[in-house]
This record gives C-alpha cells, sequence and structure tokens, in this order.
C-alpha cells in the first residue's frame, strides 16, 4: 500500500511567558492509504498536537508533515484551509456542530466552503446522512438531537467531501457503551470501503478496532 | 446553501445583539437624517428671508470722482463728472439672463428741494417696489400714498416740519399732501421725504432720469456676483455693486447652523458605530469557537470574513431603513415645533443614501471583528485538539 501521511522529525514546542512546553519530540510515523491507525496515550502525552499536526491545523516547530507527496506546511494559510477541506474529515470528541445549523445544514457546511452547488450539496448531504442513519432527522437542530445522533452527524460532515484522510479525536468519549459500538460500527464500515482513517483514543476497546496502535508517550512513539 | 445562509442564521439566533445594533444605527441614522434634513431647510428658509430682506445690488451711475460722504457727513462737492441714469436701464434689468432670481427693483431719483423750513432731502420712489424692498418699514400714523400727490415723511423730517398725516406740504412749485409718518428706522431714510418718482423727477428737474436702482435678487438660487456682472455688461454707464455684507452675513448664518447639525450628526453616528464596533467584537469573541470549527472544515479565511460582513450588511440595511424612516418622522416634527416655511421633498436620493451610508457605517465598524476573526488560529479556537 502506498503511504498516505509521512511525518518526519515532528517536534511541537509550546511557549506561554516563560513557561515552555514541549508536547511532540521527533515524532516519525507513516500511514499507508486505507489504513485504519489508532493513537493512544495518557493525558498531555501529546497524541492530540500530533493530530492537529496531521490536521493542518497546527504548524510544528520543527519538522515535515508530507500528505500525498507534499510538504503540508509549504502551503500559504488559504490554501492551507483547503488542504483541510480536501484531504481532512474532522470527527472532534465534543461534535463541534454549528448550533443554530440543522443537520442537514451542519453536513453541507464543507461544500459550501467547497463553492458546490445548493442542489450538489443537498444530494451529497443527504446520501451521507442515509449512511449514517439520519435520514429522517436531518431537519433537526444539534439541540433536537442524542449525543450518538449528534456524532453520526458529526461523521457524516466530515466523509460529506470524500477526503482521503478522517481523523477522529475521541469519538466515543461521550457516548455510552451501546452508542460507541454504533459509531465503531460506522467507523469499521467506512474503512471496510477504503477510508483512511486515524483515531486517537483512551479506550483499548476503540484501539482494538484499528490495524495498528501507536502509543505515545511524553511527546515520544513508544513502540 | 450560501454564505448567506449561515450570517442570517447567525444573526437571528442572537436576536437581542442584532437587535442592539440595529437599533443603535437606526438612531444614529435618524438623527442624522432629522438635524441634516431640518439645518438644509431652516438655511434653505433663512437664505430665502435673507434674500428679501433689503437690497443687494445698487445701481448708481458711473462717475469719475471718489465719493467724499463717510457716515452720512459730506465733506465737499460731489458730483464732479456725475451722470444719471436714464429709465430704459429697467427694462435692461429686465432682460438679463437670471431675470428671474430678482424679487425687487426699486429705481430712485435724489435731491433738494426748499420748503418753508429751508431745504429738505427728496427721494423719489416707487412706493409699492420701496415697501416690497424695505420690509421693515412701517407707519406710525397715517396711512401709504394712494396716489401722486401724497408724500410720507421720515420720522426726524416730520419733526422738523412739524407736519402730520392729512397736512398740506409746499415742495417747491408743488402743493402735496401728507399721507403718512414712518416709524423711525436710524438711517437716512428718517430725514427724507419720499414721494412718487415722477413727481420727484419733475420737481428735481430731473425728467426720465434716475439717480440709482436698488435691487434685491434671490442669491440663493445664483451667485450674487454673477447677476452683478450680467446687470454691468447690459447697463455699460452704471456702477453695479453688490453689498456683499449682505451675502457674507447669510452665509456665516446658514455656515453656522450646517456646521453644527454636522457636528452634532457626526457625533452620533459616531457613538453608533462604536456601539456596532463592540456588538461585532463581542460577536466574534461569542463565537470563537464557530469560527474554529468553519476554518477547521476548511473554511477560508475570506469565507469568515465575509459571513461577518454580510451579517454587517443586514445589520446596516435594517439600520438605515428604520432610521431613515425614524428621522424623517423626527424632521416632520421639527420642522412643525419650529415652524419653519420649508415644503418637504423626498426623493429616492433622499431615502436611499442615509441607507447606503448606514451600510456603509456597519461595513467599516465591522472590519476590527473581522480582522480578528480571520486571524484566530483554529486549533486554538476550538481549544479541543
Amino acid at each position: 500500500m502506498s503511504i498516505l501521511v509521512k511525518a518526519e522529525r515532528i517536534s511541537k514546542v509550546y511557549q506561554t511567558g516563560a513557561v515552555t512546553t514541549t508536547a511532540l519530540r521527533g515524532i516519525n510515523l507513516s500511514v499507508a492509504k486505507g489504513e485504519y491507525l489508532s493513537i493512544m496515550g495518557p493525558s498531555g502525552s501529546g497524541k492530540s498536537t500530533l493530530l492537529s499536526i496531521i490536521g493542518g491545523l497546527c504548524q510544528p516547530t520543527q519538522g515535515v508533515l508530507e500528505v500525498d507527496g507534499f510538504n503540508v506546511y509549504e502551503l500559504p494559510t488559504e490554501k492551507l484551509a483547503d488542504y483541510r477541506r480536501e484531504y481532512i474529515g474532522f470527527v472532534f470528541q465534543q461534535f463541534q456542530l454549528i448550533p443554530y445549523l440543522t443537520a442537514l445544514e451542519n453536513v453541507m457546511l464543507p461544500l459550501v466552503a467547497a463553492g458546490r452547488t445548493g442542489r450538489e450539496q443537498q444530494a451529497a448531504a443527504i446520501e451521507v446522512l442515509e449512511k449514517v442513519g439520519l435520514i429522517n432527522k436531518i431537519d433537526r437542530l444539534p439541540s433536537q438531537l442524542s449525543g450518538g445522533e449528534q456524532e453520526r452527524v458529526a461523521i457524516a460532515r466530515a466523509i460529506v467531501n470524500k477526503p482521503p484522510i478522517i481523523l477522529a479525536d475521541e469519538p466515543t468519549g461521550a457516548l455510552d457503551s451501546q452508542t460507541t459500538e454504533e459509531i465503531l460500527e460506522l467507523l469499521a464500515q467506512l474503512h471496510a470501503e477504503g477510508q483512511t482513517i486515524i483515531v486517537i483514543t483512551h479506550n483499548p476497546l476503540v484501539a482494538a478496532r484499528a490495524d495498528r496502535v501507536v502509543r505515545i508517550i511524553d511527546g515520544m512513539i513508544a513502540d | 446553501m450560501r454564505l448567506s445562509h449561515i450570517a442570517y442564521s447567525n444573526l437571528k439566533r442572537r436576536r437581542a445583539k442584532t437587535l442592539f445594533s440595529v437599533v443603535s444605527l437606526a438612531m444614529g441614522v435618524a438623527v442624522f437624517v432629522a438635524l441634516q434634513a431640518i439645518s438644509g431647510t431652516l438655511q434653505a428658509d433663512l437664505a430665502h428671508q435673507l434674500d428679501q430682506y433689503g437690497a443687494n445690488l445698487v445701481i448708481v451711475p458711473k462717475s469719475d470722482s471718489l465719493s467724499l460722504t463717510y457716515g452720512g457727513i459730506t465733506v465737499g462737492q460731489v458730483g464732479f463728472g456725475q451722470h444719471q441714469l436714464a429709465m430704459d436701464v429697467l427694462d435692461s434689468i429686465g432682460r438679463i439672463h437670471d431675470a428671474d432670481s430678482i424679487s425687487v427693483v426699486s429705481p430712485k431719483v435724489v435731491g433738494a428741494a426748499p420748503t418753508d423750513s429751508g431745504e429738505v432731502l427728496v427721494v423719489g420712489i416707487d412706493f409699492a417696489q420701496e415697501f416690497a424692498l424695505k420690509k421693515w418699514w412701517s407707519l406710525t400714523a397715517g396711512r401709504r400714498p394712494a396716489d401722486s400727490t401724497e408724500v410720507i415723511l421720515g420720522s426726524e423730517a416730520a419733526n422738523k416740519l412739524a407736519k402730520a398725516p392729512g397736512d398740506q406740504l409746499q415742495l417747491g412749485s408743488n402743493m402735496l399732501s401728507v399721507a403718512g409718518i414712518l416709524a423711525e428706522t436710524g438711517s437716512q431714510d428718517d430725514q427724507a421725504i419720499f414721494l412718487e418718482l415722477s413727481t420727484a423727477q419733475n420737481l428735481l428737474n430731473m425728467p426720465g432720469q434716475l439717480s440709482l436702482v436698488e435691487i434685491a435678487a434671490l442669491c440663493t438660487t445664483c451667485p450674487i456676483d454673477e447677476i452683478a456682472a450680467q446687470l454691468s455688461q447690459v447697463i455699460p454707464v452704471a456702477r453695479v455693486t453688490p453689498l456683499k455684507e449682505a451675502v457674507a452675513t447669510r452665509e456665516a448664518m446658514t455656515g453656522r447652523l450646517a456646521t453644527f447639525a454636522t457636528a452634532i450628526s457626526v457625533l452620533v453616528i459616531i457613538i453608533s458605530s462604536l456601539v456596532v464596533l463592540t456588538t461585532v467584537l463581542s460577536s466574534v469573541n461569542d463565537r470563537t469557537r464557530e469560527i474554529g470549527i468553519l476554518r477547521a472544515i476548511g473554511f477560508r479565511q475570506s469565507h469568515v470574513a465575509q459571513i461577518i460582513l454580510l451579517e454587517a450588511v443586514v445589520v446596516g440595511l435594517l439600520g438605515g431603513v428604520f432610521g431613515t424612516i425614524l428621522g424623517y418622522a423626527g424632521y416632520q416634527a421639527g420642522i412643525n415645533a419650529l415652524a419653519a416655511d420649508a415644503a418637504t421633498r423626498f426623493s429616492v436620493g433622499l431615502i436611499s443614501w442615509p441607507v447606503v451610508v448606514a451600510i456603509g457605517l456597519s461595513v467599516s465598524a465591522s472590519i476590527p471583528g473581522v480582522i480578528k476573526a480571520t486571524r484566530l488560529e483554529p486549533v486554538e479556537a476550538l481549544r479541543v485538539l
């Protein structure tokens, strides 16, 4: 399988006043196309920082991130936004839906930024909402949906633009065990369809569903 | 779905803040519109009244010598090389390009005539024109002359000659009747005897001649210097003098009024803009996480900027429309309270420009919010990853 994500010697240092915090120390990581990768580690280990660097949200202090063969952080600011839209589908722990937009509108958002027509947006959004089992609740606001349903909307939003990579940060952290199982099934289904997935989790049961598990401790890959 | 839908939905969700911005902008626009409209109307009204208040142009014959009169004191013989004007200058005045701007033309012949008590200053006038020109003239006794045998006396002349309405007055070989006595004006009019123009021309042995012509021109419609130039062209034998003092007074008064209205309007508009600015900044703070989500899922900085600016346009449009309506209501109330004699002239331009200004202000006041929003780092805005 070809390499889709290649992180070389990635370091990240945060400076807050006089306090310097090193989050990542020379991380080397490759993710193959279609791979399902889990990143585990204790709180403060740097796994969320690594995810945000792969997602184009946070520039590393040192090192190079290559995705699909190009250096992500050589892109100018607006092109970096395009990279996030075209290459990454984010699934956040707290769902991060826009509260005043319906489920359908939340899923359409990445397509609005992509400049798709209204008809294309609606067709694509309905298709993925059907896939995540929410076709009957497309007109509901996030506040009218359960936690599991909001997570499904978040996953639908992440895949509507058909990005090569899904980055999920504790996707089941706020869900009960039954809903967790449903979400993991959904991710497994996407993986089976060839989707590259990188998941951050504390939960060994969630990590166990991945092809490969990477552990990060004190900003370094442990294994 | 378009970016405008996101902007509109957000405004709907934050009704209180949206309403606050719209109301503050509407109040600013209303004050601006009302003050500017009232000021404009009062300026026009004042200019119109001042235009009608006395002469602002004097036509006299060209003279080869300098005047030897100052403050009513004559220090030598005046009149070396003095010419008189012919009656046909009145026709010439009516032929100038801006003749429509001339409201009063008052021809005069001036001279001295003997009475039982010595020589007196005699002024031949067209009574109807003179009373139209000198709106401050009033009669303390009697009435206006009914025919060419009647005269009116200045207050001081009546005292010195000991004449009252109904008395006879011998002027040269003419026996005339006193019709009325002028109230004191504080000018040379107090010492003069006013009689009908043709009677005075015969009395002074100046048939068909004029000493001067006083003109009141409505200089709101055209510059006074322009009318003076046109008169000089058609009456080359005359010297046409614009009385700039009156024009300058008018300009000073109307200018002060305009400056005051503009200063207050600008102050109110600045306050309204600051309210919008702080509301937008506060709104951006409230939406930090939301902006982070949009940026994380691929919205460019320009997309975020467009959303906030579209919101500003909607707020500006609503504030402008409501402010304009309120402003014109305030204008009507203000004009009624001031009892100004002015007609309201509504036009598309008058109604649309405050709306355009309000949108411009709202957008301008949103710029700091836009800058703040677009500079937000998505990862910091999310505070999640």
